[in-house]
């Protein structure tokens, strides 16, 4: 038998496979039937944002018993108390902490430079320039072209 | 016995403006910079000894300002209940600040009250700057300043991430709150509050009322405050509630014209009222008296109160808040309840 991720109970039944894009990887959730009911999800039919629900709740529990190595507060403390302990706890409670504050602040960083906003934005409009002149080259037959600016794309995706 | 100063316990309370005009809706506004040290914990996880660290080396960054900005400094430790609670009346200490204060808390103060620092509470230091009227600009850019001058002296606890480092995360980032204060008679008595509230909520601003006890008395005077400080710079924020509050200002002109044109007797009656019940009151309890007696402030800004000062009427305020009330009745007037003396107060001014 398995664990469920949110409960800890050992009759886990239900397995799903999603690709993590934080942590770059493929993450396998396991819930029991009774969590898996209470959240509306089925084998089935289960929608993305079900999971990345899931996701971040499994997170937020696994959270709680992260410390502060330099003043022992805990994820649980800092939301029981809206209180961190030190400077290094903002850096210690890493992903979980960060959804706290993007739902405070809609942000979860402060590195708010326009720039650095306005060059990301101005990539995925090239992007979506490349991708329109990319779709004309493939109706168009021209091969050549079109590899030219699937490279383009995939470089600029990269980024 | 005392240990204020006269200015604080005798002159208006700073947050009341002096205009008496009808369009005036902003009656002050606040703006301030939370900070902590590098490499000492948070307060609420500093031992005492950390604490009184704290403490000197932001003392030392004070006093190397020039020119010399704060001729006042209190120890929270040394000064009575009573004291603390009138400095609270003032707004110089946050109403929460009896959960965060411990023995290294000081409130540094300038002569006209309107630059303050306060150390070792929720952070190891909060300055604020406030002003009355609307001078959002001018404030919030001389809080920067201000805390740029300290810079020179002392390291604060900065990522490049998260920005200034804060104990609570609902002031991370810039560490920047900014507020004002807001008289909405008309969207009140209109009915168009609870949009404007939700509207606010909505686009990351607080709004609450004024009173503590706002279930009974909800007074018409709101306090507006930004939520967001993680990834915007102090500039964006008094620039949007610049916006936001010009917004308002529109929605509540309009309401007092319509409140005037269409339906006079529902402002006489409403002003009416609490100047009835206070000029016939025998006791009159701290709550409810602020509530009604800013009701017949905004009276005399509306000009439907033609025989008061608004001067007087400040002034009036200023003397019945509890704190301020039970600091110059001390020992006095035993024989009397003090809601029987802040009674007797308001009448020698509104009766004549
Ligand atoms: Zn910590």
């Amino acid at each position: 038998m398995m664990n469920c991720h949110l409960c800890n109970s050992d009759s886990a039944n239900i397995q799903i496979q999603i690709h993590n894009h934080l942590l770059q990887a493929d993450q396998t959730i396991q819930l029991c039937q009774s969590c898996a009911d209470a959240r509306g999800i089925s084998p089935q039919n289960m929608k993305r944002e079900q999971i990345e629900s899931v996701i971040e709740e499994i997170n937020a529990l696994q959270g709680q018993q992260v410390k502060c190595d330099k003043c022992s507060t805990t994820l649980l403390e800092i939301r029981k108390n809206s209180q961190l302990g030190c400077a290094d706890c903002y850096d210690k409670m890493g992903n979980s902490l960060e959804t706290d504050l993007r739902r405070f602040h809609k942000r979860s960083s402060h590195e708010c430079l326009p720039v650095i906003i306005s060059e990301k934005q101005k990539r995925q409009r090239q992007i979506t320039d490349l991708k329109k002149e990319l779709q004309i080259s493939i109706s168009n037959e021209n091969y050549e072209k079109a590899a030219i600016l699937r490279d383009q794309i995939d470089n600029l995706s990269l980024l | 016995m005392s240990s204020l100063p006269d200015h604080f316990t005798n002159s208006p309370l700073p947050w009341l403006n002096s205009t008496s005009d009808c369009d005036s809706i902003v009656l002050s506004c606040e703006a301030s910079l939370s900070r902590n040290l590098q490499g000492i914990p948070f307060p609420n996880k500093a031992s005492a000894t950390q604490l009184l660290k704290g403490q000197q080396k932001v003392q030392n960054a004070l006093m190397k300002l020039e020119p010399p900005l704060f001729p006042y400094s209190f120890a929270l430790a040394d000064l009575r209940d009573l004291d603390r609670d009138l400095l609270s009346e003032r707004r110089l200490l946050p109403a929460n600040f009896e959960s965060f204060s411990n023995d290294q808390s000081y409130l540094y103060c300038s002569n006209d009250e309107s630059i303050s620092c306060l150390t070792n509470s929720e952070d190891h230091f909060k300055v604020s700057i406030s002003g009355k009227d609307n001078c959002l600009n001018e404030i919030s850019q001389k809080v920067q300043q201000l805390d740029f001058q300290i810079q020179q002296h002392i390291q604060w606890a900065h990522s490049p991430k998260f920005g200034y480092l804060t104990a609570s995360p609902l002031l991370v980032g810039s560490g920047f709150r900014v507020s004002v204060l807001v008289n909405l008679v008309g969207l009140e008595l209109n009915g168009q509050l609870n949009k404007t509230v939700t509207a606010c909520n909505r686009l990351g601003w607080n709004i609450n009322s004024l009173m503590n006890d706002n279930e009974r008395f909800p007074g018409n005077i709101y306090q507006i405050s930004n939520q967001r400080t993680l990834g915007y710079t102090p500039e964006q924020t008094t620039r949007s509630l610049q916006e936001l509050l010009s917004q308002i200002s529109s929605q509540e002109n309009n309401q007092r014209k319509a409140l005037a044109f269409r339906s006079p007797e529902k402002i006489l009656d409403y002003i009416g009222r609490p100047y009835g019940r206070l000029l016939y009151s025998h006791l009159a309890f701290p709550a409810e008296t602020l509530h009604e007696l800013l009701l017949l402030r905004t009276g005399v800004q509306l000009k439907v109160l033609q025989n008061l000062d608004i001067d007087d009427i400040n002034q009036l305020i200023t003397d019945t808040m509890n704190a301020h009330l039970n600091y110059h009745q001390l020992g006095t007037h035993a024989e009397l309840a003090i809601e029987q003396v802040r009674s007797q107060k308001i009448q020698a001014l509104i009766a004549e």
